[in-house]
């Protein structure tokens, strides 16, 4: 395969040329949103929701009210989204690399300046040029107290991204091993002095001190690949772009949480974020992206209001005309949550930022001046976490049936019909998430699930705008139980739990077999799964924690060994010394 | 965890616990109960009619008088009767009538009750045969239901059980089981039963016991088991225990 370097020589200019060629439009990574049975399949999907949406509003269905409010609200809310959503997806065959990309692209780099300095071999020294001026762009790695090794491995990384870039730690974590570290592998290291304002305020800080004309940003956990600037800074040709987002790609789908959260990112990343990219709404996620200095500044540095102060800055742009670029290109590699804890405290951020646009920052008024497709796009991002909800509405309509003989629907039909429409939504919608998966992944099913006390939480604070306490104490690093994150997911599996064993009485007692009984035992099966996911990972935690704390007390014992042994030798000379001969 | 989240989870639990205890304990408390698809009070009803075609001389009576049995309802001229007197061919006047002084017929109640429709006023002409009035009897009141019940629950409905009667004002009403008539329609029971009841007194609660008033009936199933075992266990238990503190 050809270099960049050996690319420049051989064919320098290609758009410059003025011989006309056959070139591909489309590149590899959106085909697969192109595919027309996945086109197909998304239509299918939406005439089954039609119909199923159908099926649930006619009058002649409607059970008791308290659960068919329950349901109507619930499924209103999941419809509502799929749609969205599928249509997004239909969107995201389209292309953003244009001519200006391409002729960017191609004249980055001066071939001549190259072979003089005598750089052919690294690549990281190459100086770019964007519209024939030299751009040094930064490259910020915000930390904080992550692993030494993980930082070593992103800022390594980041040092060697293709083309002249500075590299800055932006450490608040404030550890002298980080300074250390960026010291030992020539990348500068800044500290400031407060932590306010967290991510956000680490990197307005760093843009305080920083002079590059762009700017990427890269959690420690993210590893960028060389090509990440030679990718994206292109697309600042175009004068009106103010960020570059790359999609988040995982290494880490080792654990059920791992795979749930990283699958569940990865239908946005590949199908999502290319589809909103048509509707000039594409988010910035906070990491693997490249910003335009003059837009941040436009709008007064990164958003620090929010946890989430990705979408909201991004939202700010948007506001201000500025377009944004997304390509679903992996350019850096990195880890989605693996536990329990982490994923919680990811998702609450994630919804309270949702949240905290759908109640201070309504993207349909008439104040913000963004276009329709923007304006629905971020109506989108603020609702999707009730999507999260809407399993707490459903899972209590089962016991209400249980125990108070209360059903959601009044159901005439055979339920042989009541499937089909059923499958009209929930296998259709499956089958998608298959194809566009290449499998099925039950993680995320699971997760979705039980994920609702995070998001009942996360709309709770964002309502009463409070900062989420965790009641957890503990040294960092020590071991924590995850049970200590998903109590509510406890207290609700021991309720269903109850409730089946009752509904299995009731069935045999009046020897008939209810729907409610199945939908309960199912709901208890996921719930349970959960606990069994956060079980074993509790064990793992343990043995993690032991082996560790082991290794710490043999190493003391050693030391002290070491010390007596010297206290000994001590004595033992003293003793020779002061014993008269 | 620390010790404060176990105490949470602790205290979860048990809330957890509580929540479904009573759930479960109303779920019985349901599951011992059959309530009416439809029910309404119905009462026992005689025609009253003339053996002799004739014209109506006089009603005596109107919609709503309370009668008793004897009691004159209806005096009718009647051509047919006077001829038979005349000829010799009836002596006496038949049962439940008699002869005023001009020897026209009068017609009598032939029990207690209270007059609920009219037919037939002055000057009405009557043939024979002919129902004139319509009488509800007095203390007949019944409730009659329709009740849709599962194979199970047909089992557990006992003679005499016991019914609550509740009133569209939602006043209640005790009663008990007469008579089940049942057919089965999908495998499930569809029972018509008879329930009778003390109170059912004719005018009542502003007028509400009354034949054809709409109620709810519910029949007392019987529910031995696990949960009213337990349940009935509790309740002593409590019972006593509240007894002892106050006593």
């Amino acid at each position: 395969m050809a270099t960049t370097f050996d690319r420049l020589i051989l064919d320098p200019r290609r758009t410059d040329d003025s011989r006309r060629r056959p070139q591909s439009t489309r590149s590899p990574e959106n085909e697969a949103s192109q595919s027309p049975s996945l086109v197909l399949l998304v239509l299918l999907a939406a005439a089954g929701i039609i119909v199923y949406a159908a099926f649930l509003l006619n009058p002649a269905n409607r059970g008791d009210w308290l659960p068919y409010a329950l349901v109507i609200l619930a499924e209103t809310v999941l419809v509502a989204h799929a749609l969205l959503a599928m249509w997004t997806v239909l969107s995201a065959g389209w292309n953003p690399r244009g001519f200006t990309f391409h002729h960017a692209q191609e004249r980055l780099y001066d071939l001549a300046e190259i072979i003089r300095d005598g750089a052919e071999d690294e690549p990281w020294r190459w100086q770019m040029y964007l519209e024939d001026r030299a751009v040094t762009p930064d490259v910020f790695i915000t930390t904080y107290g992550e692993d030494l090794e993980t930082i070593r491995r992103t800022v390594s990384a980041a040092l060697r991204i293709q083309g002249r870039h500075e590299t800055w730690v932006l450490d608040d974590g404030r550890s002298d091993d980080v300074r250390d570290l960026a010291a030992e592998l020539g990348a500068r290291y800044v500290r400031r002095l407060s932590s306010g304002g967290a991510k956000a305020g680490n990197i307005n800080h760093a843009m305080s001190l920083a002079r590059g004309e762009y700017f990427a940003v890269f959690d420690a956990d993210f590893v960028p690949k060389p090509a990440f600037l030679h990718e994206t800074l292109p697309f600042f040709a175009g004068p009106d772009v103010a960020f570059v987002q790359t999609p988040q790609t995982y290494g880490n789908y080792d654990t059920v949480i791992s795979r749930g959260a990283g699958y569940m990112q990865a239908v946005f990343y590949r199908y999502v974020q290319p589809g909103r990219n048509r509707f000039n709404a594409a988010f910035c996620v906070g990491t693997n992206v490249i910003y335009r200095r003059a837009a941040v500044d436009a709008i007064g540095g990164i958003y620090t209001d929010s946890k989430s102060e990705d979408v909201w800055t991004s939202l700010m742009l948007h506001e201000r005309g500025w377009r944004t670029v997304y390509i679903p290109t992996t350019l850096a590699v990195g880890d989605t949550p693996e536990t329990v804890e982490a994923y919680t405290k990811q998702q609450l951020r994630w919804a309270t930022g949702g949240f905290e646009i759908m109640l201070t920052h309504n993207p349909l008024s008439r104040k913000r001046n963004l276009t329709m497709d923007q304006r629905i796009q971020y109506l989108v991002t603020a609702t999707h976490y009730l999507t999260g909800i809407a399993p707490l509405l459903l899972l209590m309509v089962p016991p209400l049936e249980v125990y108070f003989d209360l059903s959601p629907m009044d159901l005439t039909i055979t339920p042989l019909t009541w499937a089909l429409y059923y499958a009209g939504f929930y296998v259709l919608q499956i089958l998608l998430a298959f194809y566009t998966l290449g499998s099925f992944r039950w993680e995320v099913l699971l997760l979705a699930s039980v994920s609702f006390p995070i998001y009942v939480r996360a709309l709770v604070n964002a309502v009463l705008r409070r900062e989420q306490a965790w009641h957890v104490t503990g040294r960092k690093g020590a071991y924590r139980s995850p049970f200590a994150f998903m109590q509510p997911q406890v207290l609700v599996f021991q309720f269903l739990l109850i409730t089946t064993v009752v509904a299995a009485w009731k069935t045999h007692t009046s020897g008939v077999v209810t729907l409610a009984l199945a939908w309960n035992a199912t709901n208890t099966l996921i719930l349970g799964g959960f606990i069994v996911t956060a079980w074993r990972e509790g064990r793992r935690g343990r043995a993690e924690a032991r082996s560790r704390q082991q290794a710490l007390a043999s190493r003391e014992r050693a030391a002290a060994d070491l010390a007596d042994d010297a206290a000994l030798l001590e004595l033992e000379r003293a003793t020779d010394t002061a014993a008269p001969r | 965890m620390t010790w404060a989240s176990r105490i949470r989870l602790l205290a979860g639990t048990f809330l957890v616990l509580v929540v479904a205890a009573l759930a479960t304990y109303h779920l019985n408390e349901t599951r011992g109960r059959a309530t009416s698809s439809s029910a309404q009070i119905l009462a026992q009803t005689y025609a009253v009619g003339s053996p002799y075609a004739g014209l109506v001389a006089d009603h005596l009576v109107d919609v709503g008088d309370e009668v008793e049995e004897g009691d004159p309802l209806f005096v009718i001229d009647s051509a047919g009767l006077t001829y038979d007197l005349a000829h010799g061919l009836v002596t006496d006047p038949p049962e439940f009538t008699s002869l005023d002084d001009q020897g026209r017929l009068v017609v009598l109640a032939t029990g207690d009750g209270r007059v609920t429709q009219l037919t037939a006023t002055r000057g009405t002409f009557v043939p024979t045969a002919s129902t004139l009035a319509t009488v509800q009897r007095e203390d007949t009141l019944y409730v009659q239901g329709e009740y849709t019940l599962t194979a199970k629950e047909y089992a557990r409905l006992p003679d005499g059980a016991d019914v609550t009667i509740t009133l569209p004002n939602e006043s209640t009403l005790a009663g008990r089981v007469q008579r089940v008539d049942v057919t089965t329609v999908d495998g499930q029971a569809q029972a018509v039963v008879r329930i009778t009841s003390d109170e059912l007194v004719d005018g009542a609660d502003n007028g509400l016991v009354t034949a054809g008033t709409p109620v709810v009936a519910q029949i007392a199933l019987t529910n031995d088991g696990v949960v009213t075992t337990v349940a009935g266990k509790v309740r002593t238990y409590v019972e006593s225990y509240v007894d002892g503190v106050l006593g």
